[in-house]
């Protein structure tokens, strides 16, 4: 067959073509040079396809697994005829109309050139993370947004909208609770969930107020118009209390905290009575108790240390070496042996003992009966008038009932009971009366029962002529600090109280700062138990609320009267 | 008159940061505190402050690294500080907590913080090792220059499969095509392609090369060579990409990190005075 | 019968065209007798759009055609209209083939056998000459042409590219894009071509692409009027004749310089350097009576000048007397000169007081001064000190300077008085200053930039002598005995001669006889010894030292062999004269002494550690022996972050002077594509406007003046100088920081190299300037995070190398 053949050049200006003859009884059409139709091109298979005559028109016949379509469908033989378009590899053949002397014409044209090696293979290649699109800016973004928005903007938000406040606390990551910096104490988890309670202001520090809407009761820790320290101006609640520590930092217990201030208070401020204070373990001085004093007609209170053997003027007479003999001692029941606890037990629901009343604790064996026949009856404690009256009542009573056979007895009184008396009669029994009242009460109180404990004193011709010197006795020797008899429970009270070797009733039994350091100390020392001012002593102990105007420094308040 | 950044003026900042560093512990060890040690005593304000700034000034770098004109010291003399107070800050912030950490905004900047600083840490191990490698893989020729030469390859390659037949050029032609160099950050961390084109294409190759008539045996063997080049040199530029990735990847933790981080800064100072 | 005129103009150039229509303005018979089909034919082969400046600005334009910068097509529609507007006498198509003088005027031959005559002539034919033809026949053939404006006018055609220079292979490249070339070469290579255009050529070729007849010359060419191509190149080629038919023939065969031409007119060239052109008096006229030359060719490249020149010239011939434009100029030149003389006053002072000025005439005399300074320092002022990078020369007008010629020791002072000149060290060898100079009392000095100055020794040889012996006894005297009395170096002096080497040319060889000591003049050297069968540097000796004494001294052979690293100059003092005058000077044999022994510990350091020489062989390899100060990029350190570029691009409006990736690499140490600033910088040799200038530190900078001709980067071997237009400005950093707002630092938005407008932009030549204008110093080593970039002169090669190790 002969086939022209119009090689096409599409060019930016137009289209410029080329024709030449193909001569053969087949065509062969592929990448290899001994085909009629060769088309250099690497993307065109060895043998593509062949061209051939049949009676009837051109046909193409595709080649071994090469591709090509006419018309857009792939075949593997088809009659083409003028206007076919035969995709071929890269190429498109267009069969045109065949001038004379010629069986077929095609126009041939590269339509998919390959571009150039390098910049595809560039516009292939990503060399850097920057080509990827990655953008650090937008992650940053993110990144910053998102945290501002969770954990500031939200809860920002929150504090001024309830309803929205309420919401978050759902999530409390993005809540206020995310700003929480450490657990609550204890005591003040019940209404930790709203932070306003406290941090009422923003931007302003906890105020007081805020904390005395509940702690109402506390108490100054001095008076401030007569020590006025600048330190106390500046200081708030939250200065020694602070919050979100855990329960281990609510109230400071630090030396330095106290020390601060009392290591050379004297410096600090006039009048005070108080002594300097370093620490416990050293810069601590001996206990004073306080006592009773009665000066000029009126009681008062007077600290002496124990270094200076203080006396206790409590008017009373007691040994508690007597009672605590081991041998026993003399009662009712014949001899008994006491140990502390028969007379002092602990105050319940305090660290107190509990203050000895005659009446419960000694009339067990001090007995303040009278009269032999009459055992049981006794005279009242306390008060020497009624003493009289109860004696001269019983008596009179015995005197006019009659029958009463002691042969000292006026016949009145021994008469038979039930006969009647005359007045003469009556006198006499009466004056009988009188005369055992006398003395019985004289040996009552000079000699049996009230002499014993009591310091007596008898004006005669004054009614009544005994008078028993009043108790003075302080019930706290010191009564700014603390001290739990239940927490050394398991010391036997003598190791710090001499009591069995004190006989006399003005003995202070309370054992010296020495006593206490044998086992506490300052916390410097390894074998001391660390003990800080605030083991002993509170801080709000003044009288008054914490902004109160006067105060009083007396500790009347702490002295139980009888 | 030359010296890398880390030894930048003899070590200044390094001696700096040191100093700031004992300073800190210094006082951290003497400070007595009320409670346990926090952010919130004077010591803790001061540390927390100098941490603060520290970190604006750190971030800076950035700015000043563009800031070309500027005459505020050299860049690497910022790198170099960058370095070692960026190094100082995880000591000031860490005794600024006081040890004391939680479910917070507080600990969440805390560790943002940590987590730029390790990546920092990262980065200064990169540059001072892959350079190097850099250069030794490269052997003096620029990226662009490799490429240059595998597109050459690729057109030698097509010479030598046109005579060949069509499977062996299918091949080759994927080879040309579709081989890829870089890609995903995965692909470019990883340094080589599991789907490379060309090495499928030399496997095909050598596959039908067995069978192949012995007049066609020299060109196929001269293909072999041809695609071996290729992927000796895609390795090569693969290799490139790798570090060159090695070295930027960390900023892309680095530099979202510390934005997030500034906001945490910022979110973590307001609400400790908001609720003060 | 021949036309009579009474000017005939040659060449319608700027200088041509102004002085024809000035002619014609004043209606003097004239002819404008130009080559080409159109005027300004150099002009019109610009390319496309390209800007043209109207520098020196200073200078009045007093030309009776417009002149404003503007791109080529407007200034050459201007000057169309011009000549219409005027009725300039212009022939086209009429190349002048010869002048001869007659006692009453001239004979101009044309080309086509006419001959016109003429009273006076103006020759403004410019240096570019005539493009050289192909020389066959059928030459002239319509679709024979001999420049090609835009490739992409031709489509799908066949053409034949001949000649195998730069401008045949760009040409031919870029048509292969459309169209089937035919590259014809001379040779059976491609020599004496750009790298880039040899390897772009090479790799069509192989292609196949285009195809390449080597050792083949066109025959000739022969219309085809009725075959498919219109015309078909007969080809002599190698093996016998080859019928090419084609569409097109394009040669690109250079142009024949018209030295030859203007030669041939009888008119006398000052020396035989090429780039020399021919001395005229003030008014423009040769050594041949009424024979003028305007323009280039009298060597005034700037179009400005040539306007003013050709209005000038038709005055001069008409015989009225004018003021030279630059007539004000000069007269503020000398106006702090005390006794307040006219210009010519002080130009005849001038030549009266300075012999090296005396032999130059009164035009070169007035360029010079045009460029120079008059400068009246006070008593003591310091002219310039010791290691500045000033390159200018100074005369002394009158009064005298002091010279302090040691380094430490400053009493020790040479007197230089009126007439003498200094500075023609770092003028010739292109480094640093040799010596401090003082002002003495009433001294007043012309300072001269180089350019000027190396001009006028191109075109005065008297000059160029003087110059050479004075700086040959300074060179000897300065370098090699500060302190020996002149006398003694009489001798050594009269011995020596300059010799030139080429870049890698030995020196003297190792184991040659010791027979003469070399002075480094310009340029550099390297010392390099033979171990274990590889050559090892030894050292590097720039500029200024002096090489070879130690053979001398040690009465041995060499023990090294000398290179030049770059093109270099010597000076050759014979070793038995160095010898004796050693004899007498005990001090300066000390000295030498010194400088043996040194070597000699410094040769036994490289030779332990030869990788450093291979460095220093590899930064020579890279021209860095002409380097003054070079970007240098540790790769050990270096992160690619490409910072340097992005500081560079972004304090240079947006075009970086430095490509990192580029460039070679060997061991960790990389020379990125930047400006080394060499001593004798080769972008300085063409810039019509004297644009480039050397700065006090050593740094090369392109001026503002620019006119953006491109002439600089071509000269630059190293291709650092690139041509860029401003780009719009861009938001602020932190804008594009935190929003990523416009272009990022240092990725301006690439130019279209059009305006918003579609006008063409204003491009001007950039390169680095060692960031001149910023306090800090160079912004890409400052910019540099890991300190891998640092920049190096080359005294700090050895230094520097140890970090090859």
């Amino acid at each position: 067959m002969r086939c022209l053949l119009r090689q096409l050049t599409r060019r930016p200006k137009g289209v410029t073509q080329k024709d030449s003859d193909l001569v053969g009884d087949t065509i062969r059409i592929g990448r290899s040079t001994e085909n009629e139709l060769y088309l250099a091109d690497f993307r065109v298979a060895l043998h593509h396809a062949t061209l051939y005559n049949r009676p009837g028109g051109a046909y193409i016949e595709s080649g071994v697994d090469a591709r090509v379509s006419v018309n857009g469908a792939l075949i593997s033989t088809a009659r083409i005829v003028a206007g076919d378009s035969i995709w071929l590899g890269p190429y498109d053949l267009k069969v045109i109309d065949a001038p004379d002397g010629y069986d077929l014409a095609l126009s041939v044209e590269l339509v998919r050139p390959l571009s150039d090696d390098l910049n595809k293979l560039k516009s292939r290649t990503v060399k850097s993370l920057a080509a990827t699109g990655m953008s650090k800016r937008r992650w940053a973004w993110i990144g910053f947004v998102a945290v501002l928005l969770l954990f500031l903007v939200l809860p920002l938000l929150g504090t001024w909208n309830e309803a929205l406040r309420q919401t978050l606390t759902t999530v409390p990551a993005f809540s206020e609770r995310a700003w929480l910096s450490g657990d609550f104490a204890a005591p003040h988890r019940f209404f930790a969930a709203d932070c306003k309670t406290c941090h009422q202001v923003p931007f302003v520090r906890v105020q007081d107020a805020a904390c005395l809407n509940c702690h109402k009761a506390v108490k100054a820790h001095a008076d401030p118009n007569r020590f006025h320290f600048a330190a106390f101006d500046a200081t708030r609640c939250a200065s020694c209390h602070t919050e979100h520590q855990g329960q281990a930092q609510l109230v400071r217990s630090d030396q330095r905290f106290c020390a601060n201030c009392h290591a050379d208070l004297a410096q600090k401020t006039r009048n005070t009575r108080l002594l300097d204070v370093s620490d416990f373990g050293r810069g601590h001085p001996q206990f004073r108790p306080s006592l009773l004093r009665w000066r000029e007609g009126r009681e008062v209170v007077q600290r002496v240390s124990l270094s200076d053997h203080p006396q206790e003027q409590s008017g009373l007479t007691f040994s508690h070496a007597k009672h605590l003999d081991p041998r026993g001692v003399k009662s009712p029941k014949g001899k008994v042996v006491l140990d502390c606890a028969r007379c002092h037990t602990l105050d319940p629901g305090s660290e107190r003992l509990r203050p000895i009343r005659m009446t419960e604790v000694c009339a067990g064996c001090h007995l303040l009966n009278f009269d032999p026949d009459n055992p049981r009856r006794v005279v009242p404690h306390g008060d020497v008038a009624k003493v009289l009256s109860s004696l001269d009542e019983y008596y009179s009573a015995l005197a006019l009932k009659g029958g009463y056979d002691k042969h000292d007895a006026p016949p009145a009184v021994r008469r038979l009971p039930g006969k009647p008396l005359n007045e003469a009669q009556r006198q006499e029994a009466l004056r009988w009366a009188q005369q055992m009242t006398a003395r019985t009460a004289s040996e009552l109180i000079d000699k049996r029962s009230c002499k014993v404990c009591h310091a007596v004193t008898r004006t005669p011709g004054q009614s009544p002529s005994w008078r028993i010197a009043p108790v003075r006795l302080a019930n706290h020797w010191l009564p700014n600090a603390r001290f739990s008899h239940a927490k050394h429970a398991n010391t036997a009270c003598t190791d710090c109280h001499a009591a069995r070797s004190s006989k006399q009733s003005s003995d202070v039994l309370l054992p010296g700062i020495g006593k206490c350091r044998e086992c506490h100390g300052s916390g410097t020392e390894p074998t001391r138990l660390p003990s800080t001012c605030l083991t002993c002593h509170g801080f709000h102990v003044g009288k008054q609320a914490l902004r109160a105007s006067a105060m009083d420094t007396r500790i009347e308040s702490n002295v139980l009267r009888r | 008159m030359h010296q890398a950044f880390l030894v930048y003026n003899r070590f200044r900042y390094l001696k700096l940061a040191l100093l700031m560093v004992i300073a800190a512990v210094t006082a951290y060890v003497w400070h007595k505190p009320a409670g346990l040690p926090n952010g919130g005593t004077w010591l803790g304000y001061t540390l927390g402050t100098v941490g603060a700034l520290l970190i604006l000034w750190l971030m800076w770098l950035g700015v000043r690294k563009r800031r070309y004109r500027s005459t505020l010291g050299t860049v690497e003399g910022w790198t170099s500080a960058h370095v070692y107070l960026g190094l100082a800050l995880l000591v000031i912030a860490t005794l600024h907590t006081g040890f004391r950490f939680g479910l917070n905004i507080h600990t969440l900047a805390y560790a943002l913080m940590v987590a730029v600083i390790l990546s920092g840490i990262y980065g200064v191990y990169a540059y001072m090792r892959y350079p190097g490698l850099m250069t030794e893989n490269r052997r003096a020729k620029a990226l662009d220059a490799l490429l240059g030469e595998i597109a050459e390859l690729d057109r030698e390659c097509r010479d030598a499969a046109l005579t060949l037949n069509d499977e062996i050029n299918r091949a080759v032609l994927h080879s040309s095509e579709d081989t890829q160099l870089g890609g995903s950050m995965w692909r470019q961390l990883s340094g080589h392609d599991p789907h490379c084109a060309t090495a499928e294409a030399l496997q095909r190759v050598q596959e039908s090369a067995k069978h192949t008539p012995p007049a066609l045996a020299a060109p196929t063997r001269r293909l072999v060579v041809l695609l071996n080049r290729k992927s000796e040199l895609l390795a090569r530029a693969r290799k490139d990409i790798q570090y060159k990735a090695y070295m930027d990847i960390w900023l892309y933790v680095h530099v979202p990190l510390s934005f997030a981080l500034l906001a945490a800064l910022i979110a973590h100072i307001v609400s400790e005075f908001i609720y003060w | 019968m021949a036309e009579q005129y009474k000017i005939a103009i040659v060449g319608s150039g700027p200088a041509g065209l102004s002085a024809a229509a000035h002619a014609a303005e004043l209606g003097v018979s004239h002819v404008l007798l130009e080559a080409s089909e159109q005027i300004s034919n150099t002009i019109f082969r610009y390319q496309k759009g390209k800007f043209v400046m109207a520098e020196p600005s200073v200078l009045p334009l007093r030309a009776p055609l417009e002149f404003t910068a503007a791109n080529r097509e407007t200034v050459l529609e201007l000057w169309n209209k011009g000549i219409k507007f005027h009725n300039v006498g212009i022939r086209y198509q009429a190349e002048v083939t010869g002048i001869e003088a007659r006692t009453d005027g001239f004979d101009l031959r044309l080309k086509n056998g006419e001959t016109v005559q003429a009273e006076a002539v103006v020759l403004g034919i410019g240096l570019q000459g005539n493009i050289r033809k192909l020389g066959v026949s059928g030459e002239d053939l319509p679709q024979v042409q001999y420049q090609l404006d835009d490739p992409r006018e031709y489509d799908g055609e066949t053409i034949i590219v001949v000649g195998a220079g730069d401008a045949g292979i760009e040409n031919a490249v870029a048509l292969a894009e459309q169209n089937t070339v035919i590259i014809i070469n001379r040779k059976d290579e491609f020599d004496r071509v750009k790298e880039g255009n040899l390897n772009l050529i090479l790799q069509h070729i192989k292609d196949g692409k285009i195809e390449c007849y080597y050792s083949t010359q066109v025959g000739r060419m022969e219309a085809t009027p009725d075959a498919e191509k219109p015309m078909v190149a007969v080809l002599n080629t190698a093996n016998g004749e080859a019928h090419v038919p084609c569409d097109r023939l394009i040669a690109r065969l250079g142009a024949i310089p018209p030295r030859r031409f203007v030669e041939a007119c009888s008119i006398e060239f000052p020396n035989n350097d090429p780039a020399a052109v021919p001395s005229v008096s003030a008014t423009y006229e040769s050594n041949v009576k009424g024979l003028y030359i305007v323009g280039a060719l009298a060597g005034y490249p700037l179009i400005k000048q040539a306007l003013n020149q050709g209005y000038e010239v038709v005055e001069f011939i008409l015989g009225h007397d004018l003021e030279p434009a630059d007539e004000p100029l000069l007269r503020e030149k000398f106006k702090n000169l005390k006794q307040r003389p006219s210009v010519t006053e002080a130009l005849a002072m001038i030549q009266g007081n300075c012999p090296l000025l005396a032999g130059i005439t009164t035009l070169q005399l007035r360029e010079f001064m045009l460029d120079s300074e008059v400068r009246t320092p006070r008593e003591g002022e310091t002219i310039f000190a010791i290691d500045d990078y000033t390159d200018t020369f100074y005369t002394i007008l009158d009064g005298e300077v002091q010279v302090q010629v040691h380094r430490d020791d400053h009493r020790q002072r040479i007197t230089l008085r009126r007439g003498q000149f200094f500075g023609e060290m770092s003028l010739i060898s292109g480094r640093r200053r040799s010596a401090t100079v003082l002002a003495g009392p009433g001294c007043v000095l012309i300072e001269t930039p180089r350019r000027s100055m190396t001009k006028l020794i191109k075109s005065a040889e008297p000059v160029k002598r003087v110059i050479d012996e004075v700086f040959l006894l300074r060179a000897v005297q300065s370098q090699l005995a500060p302190n020996t009395p002149v006398e003694h170096l009489t001798e050594l002096v009269k011995s020596a001669r300059v010799e030139r080497f080429a870049a890698g040319a030995v020196l003297f060889q190792e184991g040659d006889d010791a027979d003469c000591l070399q002075l480094v003049r310009s340029g550099s050297l390297t010392a390099a010894r033979t171990l274990g069968g590889r050559e090892v540097v030894l050292s590097y000796i720039p500029a200024g030292n002096y090489v070879g004494e130690m053979a001398l001294l040690g009465e041995s052979k060499r023990n090294a062999t000398v290179r030049a690293a770059v093109a270099t100059e010597t000076i050759r003092l014979d070793g038995e004269a160095f010898k004796t005058l050693l004899e007498r000077d005990a001090t300066l044999r000390e000295q030498v002494e010194a400088k043996y022994q040194q070597r000699l510990a410094q040769n036994v350091r490289m030779e332990d550690s030869p990788e450093t020489g291979n460095v220093i062989s590899f930064l020579v390899q890279q021209g860095l022996g002409e380097a003054s100060d070079v970007l240098l990029i540790d790769e050990a350190l270096c992160v690619r972050c490409n910072n340097c570029e992005s500081a560079c691009a972004e304090t240079h409006d947006g075009t970086s002077r430095l490509n990192r990736e580029a460039g070679p690499t060997y061991a960790s140490v990389h020379v990125p594509t930047s400006c080394r600033h060499c001593e004798h910088p080769h972008c300085m040799k063409d810039c019509p406007p004297d644009a480039i200038h050397r700065a006090g530190n050593g740094e090369v900078y392109i001026a503002d003046n620019c006119i953006g001709c491109g002439n600089c980067q071509r000269n630059c071997p190293y291709g650092v100088i690139q041509m860029a237009a401003k780009p719009d400005s861009k938001p602020g950093l932190l804008a594009w920081l935190l929003f990523g707002a416009g272009p990022g630092p240092g990725q301006a938005k690439k130019q279209q190299g059009k305006k918003a407008d579609g006008g063409a932009l204003q491009k001007h030549a950039v390169k680095c300037d060692m960031c001149r204008d910023l306090p800090g110093g160079p912004s890409c080593v400052r910019a540099c995070p890991t300190g891998a970039a640092i920049r190096v002169s080359p005294e700090d090669f050895m230094s520097f190398t140890n970090l090859a190790g």
